[in-house]
Parts: structure tokens; sequence; C-alpha cells
């Protein structure tokens, strides 16, 4: 796993890093009306193009530094992400031609699992439930929409910047 | 060597087995059947009631307003600070599994079998509750930084009991440790903060009889509520105990409020089904005016005495005062407090209660009976001499010197008794008892609030179930001045007042304003007075020159011309001899608007007098009513 | 193929050894990791308020001309020389009520510092309503200390890294505070009605006195109360245009209307209370 050192790692940790710093900042300016829960940005990536540790590192790290300063239980962010990762990552080789349908799709759906996980085990700021409903199904709705049209960004940006330096990055053949 | 061969004959015996193995199973399939389709009704019921639970919440009590608006009683809230066990169960269990390691591990280092012994796991079960609530209410002292002990509830027998219901851990928190709570306590904490009430007086003492006080209900209302069959926990309700709060109970009591809630095996909350708000109870106006209530007992003071104010018109009570008084915020509270209100009889609501000889305010009575029987007119003049013999006694008047020649005017202004000896005497005792009991002297003024029914007007069949000998002209002396036998209550009196200052025979007191309610005689209940207007005049001219001139002349108030007559009562009490200080008034006396009476106890013989003691309280009285 | 299965058997052994750190890791560890984690996030959340602060800065140098800019000075010290004025009154106001409280040995009113601190980020969601602040436990801050703006009430500080706090907002479900009506002293209880979709942000406020009544003519304003000894008395928290009564019929309740200008605040000041300061 870590015969050699891989470009790639510290790459997308610095890709994911920089998605949070930007994601974070379009939240804080959307709030109080919307928030973009894009948890599948910081997975997806990792998952298809970096090796089994490779992937628990980043995703991992990802996962305790977006939940910092929340009031999440350390550790229960990357919990969940890495599942997730460790299931795209089974089942990577169906999205070896990265086709955008096949992103958007394993986008979406991995994004709408993490958050009704999250929405299960978390307790609402709602004062009843069907504020708590309402305002989860517009912060789910607006993330899916903009997830709509950044999934394949995620994915093609790597490519194209490792592209441009003359470094291969595709879907990982083997662990 | 036949080989072992799975043999494939048919034996007759194995038949056998199938058809009771076969009937056994129909046996089986019929009763599930039996239970599942006829015995479905009776299962899910039971299953209901195991698994459901109704808790009860009393409604708040409705306020009581003066006749003003003025408001006189209500609830004042207070917080509590709770814990609901249902949600710290996991830490009961958690604590007692601490407490069992402890325990069997002390058992092994001494060499013994680690198991309980008789009683022990009850003992460890309330050791762990105590210890997971005292952590609690540690955590409460912290942030306050006070020092509270685990309450007197047992919190086992709330475990047992009431285990749906928050189990209070301090009451009536200050405003400041309401806030801070309110704050620092996070809101998902099993610790709560809720709001109870209690009975608030603002006026404190003031009319403390009259509205009376609340106990404990004993059970709350929960008729017609769904869930009768399932298990109910009740929260405590407030019922009347006395006055107005005992006599409106029905209409003051809150509407309960209604949790259906599924509980787990255990008993504790999973989740609400139904939840039905409590409504606060319908408020009451009551006729009082405080004002006037609060001049009455100030004048009173700290001596022991009583006065009832009506309006003559419609009987309303405008003012019940009983002295000495109790402050029904505090005097449950204090044992101290309570004890000081049992030694000064402060209970007796003498308004109501007490009964009294009315001396000379009695001799209005005396009065018209004379007149109605003709034993005496407006004409009639009597010699007072200081005394009048009766049979081989003499009877004192007030002025031993005498008052010379008096007719009734003259007499019933300066109290003459040896006039109304006479005029008794020559009407006689059944005419003056058969007056008295016409005035209603001798049976309920109808008052809400209940007063007594032992008031007396005696007469020879009275004296003789008594065990006291026959009657005697003596007896027809006293009670013509107020004396011997008879008992009234200073409400009674009022009403008798009222009823005069009226014309007519009876006055219905009540306690409730209703401006709507029409008032006639058919509404009193009485008739119009047996006397001639001229006889009438006669009378009241006497009542407005004992204001003036005579001996109600301390009662007098200007611009308002008043009816009075005052009267000094003996009594013994306790081989003690005590004078009674009396007044019974009206006003104004050409159209009369109020009527009252007074009556002061005195704690000497001959420290207290009818004009002199009486009088200063009804002209406060009557100042402070037309003041308004 | 036998390399291939002791591979998925050993990376799913070290994956589940992972998800276990991750959920079962001693409380010691997971607090050092998160607060490691904090503390590396901290410049990362200040850095897009810092830059926000340098766009609007040369936005004023680039689009407004000098001129314009010195009026726009001009008047600012003209309103700073009125606030001076009004500080000055308030010293003596201060000084007289201190006097008065001691004739009257009433106990004084806690008095708090103010520590100005620009937001660097808002965290809004249907868990929880957080802003992160620039400052943090090496400007003096704390936990539990309340945090107020220009507009009245921000929140309380719930977490405070060294450098960045976390703030809890007003309009959050798990803020509550005493409080009570302008021109009124009897307390009442605020919580934040917690996150709402598409709508300005609101609490509820409830044990007001049954005889109190609010319409939209006739609003009631909320402020803090100092009874808990965390906020001062008198801050605006916002407004109630309806109260009703509770079945019960001793209390009302109602919704208190946040102002608007709380979605958008970027400058809040932390009340640090004195006495904590003289502590240390």
């Amino acid at each position: 796993m870590f015969r050699k050192f891989d470009i790639r790692i510290p790459f997308l940790l610095a890709l994911n890093l920089l998605y949070v710093f930007i994601i974070s900042t379009v939240n804080s300016e959307l709030a109080p009306y919307v928030c973009l829960m894009l948890p599948a940005v910081f997975i997806v990536a990792p998952a298809l193009f970096l090796g089994f540790g490779g992937m628990l590192f980043v995703v991992g790290v990802t996962a305790f530094f977006a939940e910092a300063t929340t009031p999440v239980r350390t550790g229960m962010t990357a919990f969940v992400w890495l599942l997730a990762a460790f299931w795209i990552h089974g089942w990577r080789y169906r999205f070896k031609t990265l086709d955008s349908l096949g992103i958007m799709g394993v986008s979406q759906a991995a994004n709408l699992v993490i958050i009704l996980v999250f929405a299960v085990f978390m307790k609402g700021d709602g004062a009843g439930f069907m504020q708590y409903a309402l305002r989860l199904g517009a912060d789910m709705l607006a993330s899916a929409a903009v997830l709509a049209f950044c999934a394949k960004f995620t994915v093609s940006l790597p490519v194209s910047i490792m592209g441009a330096l003359g470094l291969d990055i595709t879907v990982s053949e083997g662990d | 060597m036949k080989s072992a061969r799975y043999s494939t004959r048919h034996n007759s015996r194995i038949p056998i087995f199938y058809w009771i193995f076969a009937a056994a199973f129909l046996a089986l399939i019929a009763a599930l059947g039996y239970r599942q389709i006829f015995l479905y009704d009776f299962y899910t019921k039971r299953g209901e009631r195991q698994s459901m639970r109704r808790v009860i919440e009393p409604g708040a009590r409705g306020d009581i307003y003066d006749r003003n608006g003025k408001l006189l009683v209500t609830n004042e809230p207070f917080f509590t600070v709770g814990i609901y066990f249902n949600e710290i169960l996991g830490e009961f269990r958690k604590e007692y599994s601490r407490l069992k390691k402890i325990k069997f591990d002390a058992m092994r280092a001494a060499g013994e079998t680690p198991r309980f012994k008789d009683g022990e796991v009850s003992e460890m079960t309330h050791q762990a509750r105590a210890n997971v609530l005292n952590r609690y209410l540690g955590m409460i002292n912290k942030i306050l930084g006070s020092n509270y002990e685990m309450p007197e509830d047992n919190y086992n027998r709330h475990f047992r009991i009431n285990p749906l219901l928050p189990f209070p851990l301090i009451r009536e928190l200050t405003a400041r440790e309401h806030a801070i709570l309110a704050e620092r306590i996070p809101v998902n904490s099993p610790l709560q903060l809720y709001t109870d009430t209690k009975r608030y007086y603002p006026y404190g003492d003031i009319a403390a009889h009259v509205l009376g006080t609340v106990r404990n209900s004993d059970g709350v209302d929960s008729e017609g509520m769904p869930g009768e069959d399932l298990r109910t926990f009740a929260g405590v309700g407030k019922v009347g105990r006395s006055g107005i709060e005992r006599a409106f109970d029905y209409m003051l009591s809150g509407q309960s409020g209604l949790k259906i809630m599924v509980v787990d095996n255990e008993g504790f909350k999973y989740e609400d089904i139904m939840d039905v708000s409590p409504k606060k109870g319908k408020s009451m106006n009551s006729s009082l005016d405080i004002d006037l209530q609060q001049v009455i007992e100030d004048s009173i003071g700290n001596r022991k005495g009583a006065a009832a104010v009506l309006d003559v018109k419609t009987g309303e009570v405008l003012a019940l005062a009983s002295r000495p008084s109790y402050n029904p915020n505090t005097v449950y509270k204090s044992n101290a407090e309570y004890a000081a209100a049992e030694e000064a009889g402060a209970w007796l609501n003498r308004s109501t209660q007490g009964l009294y000889p009315p001396g000379s305010t009695f001799k209005i009575v005396t009065a018209m009976s004379g007149l109605m029987t003709g034993a005496i007119d407006d004409q009639t003049v009597i010699t007072c001499n200081g005394y009048y013999k009766v049979d081989s006694r003499l009877f004192p008047c007030n002025n031993r010197y005498g008052h010379g020649n008096l007719n009734l005017e003259g007499a019933l202004a300066l109290s003459c008794n040896v006039f109304f000896y006479k005029t008794g005497l020559d009407c006689g005792h059944r005419a003056i008892a058969a007056t008295a009991k016409e005035m209603g002297l001798d049976s309920s003024t109808g008052i809400e609030i209940g007063d007594s029914p032992y008031t007396v007007v005696p007469t020879p069949e009275y004296k003789r179930r008594r065990g006291r000998g026959g009657w005697v002209n003596g007896d027809t002396a006293n009670i013509s001045i107020g004396q011997g036998d008879l008992l009234q209550t200073p409400l009674q009196m009022a009403c008798m007042t009222a009823s005069f200052a009226r014309g007519e025979t009876r006055t219905k007191a009540s306690i409730v304003h209703d401006p709507t309610r029409v008032t006639d005689m058919e509404y009193h209940g009485g008739e119009k007075l047996g006397l001639t207007r001229e006889q009438y005049e006669t009378i009241l001219k006497g009542m407005v020159l004992s204001s003036t001139d005579g001996t109600s002349r301390r009662a007098r108030i200007k611009g308002v011309t008043i009816a009075a007559k005052s009267g000094t009562a003996q009594v013994t009490v306790n081989g003690r001899p005590l004078t009674l200080a009396w007044m019974v008034a009206f006003a104004p006396a050409d159209d009369p608007k109020v009527a009252m009476s007074v009556m002061i106890e005195g704690e000497e013989p001959g420290d207290v007098g009818g004009g002199k003691t009486a009088g200063p309280i009804v002209k406060a009285a009557m100042e402070q009513y037309f003041r308004k | 193929m036998a390399l291939r299965k002791f591979t998925a058997v050993r990376n799913i052994a070290i994956f589940a050894g992972v998800l276990a750190a991750c959920l079962l890791a001693p409380a010691v560890v997971r607090h050092y990791t998160g607060k490691a984690f904090e503390e590396f996030r901290a410049p990362l959340d200040a850095i897009p308020s810092q830059l926000n602060d340098l766009e609007k800065f040369w936005d004023l140098r680039m689009n407004y001309s000098k001129s314009e800019l010195i009026e726009v000075g001009r008047d600012l010290a003209r309103l700073n020389a009125g606030y001076a004025i009004k500080l000055t009154e308030n010293e003596a106001l201060k000084s007289r009520v201190e006097s008065l409280e001691k004739i009257l040995s009433l106990p004084g009113e806690e008095k708090f510092k103010m520590e100005v601190a620009r937001v660097a980020r808002r965290d809004i969601n249907a868990w929880w309503q957080h802003l992160i602040i620039r400052k943090g436990a090496a400007h003096g801050i704390r936990e539990g200390y309340a945090v107020i703006y220009g507009g009245g009430v921000v929140g309380r500080v719930v977490k405070a890294n060294t450098y960045t706090s976390v703030v809890e907002l007003v309009s959050s479900r798990g803020f509550r505070m005493a409080a009570h009506f302008l021109g009124e002293d009897r307390p009442v209880i605020y919580q934040g009605a917690g996150s709402l979709s598409f709508q300005d942000a609101r609490g509820e406020v409830r044990d007001v006195p049954a005889d109190l009544k609010a319409s939209t003519l006739k609003p009631l304003q909320l402020v803090t109360s100092p009874l808990a000894g965390s906020f001062p008395d008198g801050i605006l928290i916002g407004d109630v245009i309806d109260l009703t009564l509770e079945p019960d019929g001793i209390f009302r309740s109602g919704t208190v209307r946040l102002p608007r200008t709380l979605g958008g605040v970027r400058e809040v000041a932390v009340l640090i209370p004195v006495s904590d300061l003289m502590e240390e």
C-alpha cells in the first residue's frame, strides 16, 4: 500500500480541503436560507482514483477536517464517509469510463444516503418534526441540484490538472 | 441372515399416532382460532391496557374579583426543576451495576460468595436511584451556587406511583434561579423546568375568611375522559376548603388535561398518543368592595370583632370582615404562623359563624313588636328612673340616674332599657319572638358561603328544651333589650337592618355580584313590614336621632344622614363577664343604599361600648362608601 | 489469486479497524483529535473573512472618489463624536446607579468588557446554527459568554478554540435564555425556533404573564434579562407581535421576530464578564 509515494494522495487531499473551503464559504453566504451538503464531492474522486489506503487517508482526514467546529461527535463523520467511500471503491470499475451520468448517479446516491444517515441519527434543530422535515428537504433539494452540476467536475478537474502536469490519473486498478 | 432393510410394509399402529397427532394439532388450531377470532377484542384491549397509560393534569383554578374588577384571588405561578425518571433509567441501571460490582468485589476479597441477602437488592436499587438523583441535584447546586438538599418527597414512592410525571427536585425557584437554570441546563436535558401554580391572595389577610382557602384534592376529576380503563397517574389538584373557594368550587375548578401515552415494558413513556391541554376554571365576580373591606378591617385593627355591609336593595355583601384574621398566602407554610392563628382564634369567621347576643340593637325589633301589637304608639311616654322592677328583681337602665320621660324616638336615641323592658313586657315575649322570626333572625341569610344555623330567638319551648325551667318575666325583659338567650351573627343583624331600611321583612344576602339580577321583594322572600307609615317613621326618627345626638353619634358623617342603633351586650365567657360593642346602621336615612352591622368583643368587662367602640368603625365605613 | 484474497482480507481488516477507531476511540483521544483539527482548520475559516475585508477595502478605494471617502469619514467622525458624548453620559449614569445600589444595598449587576470579533463563517443547517468568529481563548473568550451585535443578541459561545470560537445563534433550538419585555420587569423565557427554510429567523417566548398583550400595531420588544448574569439588561432580542393565552390560562406564549440584520451580521462583540477578568 505504501510501497511508493503516490502524488495523487496529497493532491486529492489538497483538492478536498479546497472544496471544504469553497463550500463553507458558499454556505456562509447562503445561510440561513439553505445549506449545501455535498459530502459526495469529497468522497467520489478519492474512492475512484486512489488505492485503498490512500482513499482511507484522504477521505478520513477530510472528514475530520470538515466536522471540526461542528457539534458532531468526533469520528462520526469519518465513519459514515468511509463507509460510503468503501462502497464506491468496491464498485469503481463500473465507472472506469468516468461518464457524466454514472458519476452523477453515484454522487447523488452517496450524497443522499449520507444525508439520510445523519438525518436519522442527529437531533433536528426544528421546533417540530414538520419544520425539521421542511428544512432538511429544502437543503437536500438544493444540494442535489448543485451536485447535478458539479459532480462530474469533481472528477474531471483532478484528471485535467494531473494531465496538465503530465501525470496520469485513472480509476485505481488494484490495492 | 436377512439384511437390514427398511421395511415398507404398512404398520397398522402408525395411523393411530397420525390420528392422535392430527387431533392434538386440530385442538391447537381451534384454540388459536378461538383466541384470535373470538377473543380478539379482549386481548387487544388487554394489550392496550398493559402498554398504555393515562396522565391527568389538573387545570388551574379561576380567579376571584371584587365588584369593581379588582383581583382578589389568583394563581401565582412558580417554577420547579424536576427530572423525568424515564430519561435516566439507563443511569439508574448503570449506577446499580456499579454498586453491585463494588459490593461483590468486596465480598470476593473477603473470601465470601458474592450474592445478595434478603432485602439487599431493594436497598441497592434505592441507593442507586438516590445517587443518580443526588448527582443531578449536585449539578444544579453547582450552577446556582446553592445548597439544596434532596426533597422530602419519597422518590421511591414517586417511582412506584407516578413514574410518568416529573419528580420535583427544587420547588419555588426564585426568578434569578429560574433564569440561570433556563440558560445553563441544556434544552434536551432530563432536567426540566416546568410551572406549577399556587393560590395567591394579593390582599393578604384582608377578607381571608370570606374568600377562603384551598387544599390538595384527594383525586382529580376524570369523568368522561377517554381511557377510563387505563392505568392512570394524576397530578395533585386543588379543591376549595372554605369560603368562596369552597362554595364556588364547581365553577372555579379548572378542567383537567389528559395525556395518553404508550409505555415500554417497565412502564416508562415511549410515545404520546393523545395530548389535551388543561383549561383554567371560570372566574368569579364577588360582591365585595375590597377598598371598603380594607377600611373596615383596618378600623377593627387588632381587636376581635366582625362587620357586615350590604347593599340595601340587592342584598349583595359589600364587606364581610372578621378579625383576627390570617394570611392565606403563608399560614399553611409556617408552623409558627399557624400556631399563632390557632391561639388567636383566627380560624372563626365571626361575621357568619360568631353567635352573640345583639344587645340594644335588638330594640328595633322590640319597638316594631310594641307598635304592631299596640303596646306602644308614637305618643307613648314612659318614665325612666334608672331601673325597672320585674317581679322581684330590679333591671337596670344604662343610665343609672334615669332618662326621665321618654317617648319611642327618645328611647331609641338614648337606648333607654327601661322603655324597652316595659314595652317588651307589655307586648309579650311571643310577639317579640314572632317579630324576630318574621325578620329572619332564626333562619339562614341565604349567603352562598353558608352561615350559622344556630341563631337563637328564645321561646319558652327553647328554654324548657335546654332544661332551664319555665319562662319568666325576667326572660322577656332580657330579650327586649337583646340579652338573655338571644344569639345572632353580625351578618344576620346586617340583613335585619337592610330589611328594615327597605321596609320589608327579609333580605337575602349574596356574595355574588350580578348587576342583571332582579332583586324585588319576591327575590328576598319577605313581606312588607307590618307597620304603618307613621310607625315606621317614628322608629326611623329615633335611629336618626341616635346618630345625630344619641348613643350612635360617633358614627355621624358629614353630608349624609345615617340611621343607627348602638348596643352594648354582656356575656359570660368561661366564667368571665365580657362586653360586646354593637352598632347597626343604614344610610342615607331617607333613601337607604347601604346597611351594616359592626360587633367588637371586649377583653375586660366594660372596656367597650357600642357607641364609643363600634361607632368610629361605622363612621369610617360610611365615609369610604360615600366617598365613591 | 491467493495474494488478491489476502489483500482483500487485509483491506477489510484495516477498514474495520479504522471504522472501529472512529466510533469507539476513548473520549480523550477523540477530544484531542478534534481539537487538533479545529486549530488546523481555524485559519481556513478566518481566511475568507479576511479576504472579504480586503475586498471591501479595495472596493472602497477603487469605486469611491477621495472626496466621497473624506465626506463619509467626516460623517463617521461626527457620529463618533456624538457617541463619545453618549458614552460620557452613560458613565455618569452608571456611577449614579452604582451609588444608588450602594445606598439601597442592592446587588450590583454584572459588568462586561466587550471583545469585538469579525464573523468568519456562518454554519446553519437542519441540525445546528453556528457562527465562527475570529477570536478565541487567546483573547479571553470562554464557553458560555454572551455575544451581541449592533442590532441585538447574536447568541452564546459554545466552543472557544485558541483563535476562533463557535457561537450558537439566538435562533437555534438549543438556545434558551431569560428575558423580559421592555418596560416590564417580569421575567419570561426565550428559546430559538430552530432552522426554518426560506424564512426570517424566529424564536419563541413563553411564561409571559397573562395580562400582557401584543399586536402588529403595538409589538412588544423582548430584551435580555440580567438575572442569569450572562447578558446585561436591555439588549434587544426581537419583537413579539402576537401572544396567545395558553389553555391553562396562566401564561401566554408567542413568536419572536428576530432582526433581519442577524442573517448578515459581520462583526460581533463577545461580552466578557469583568469578574472573570479579575479572577484571572
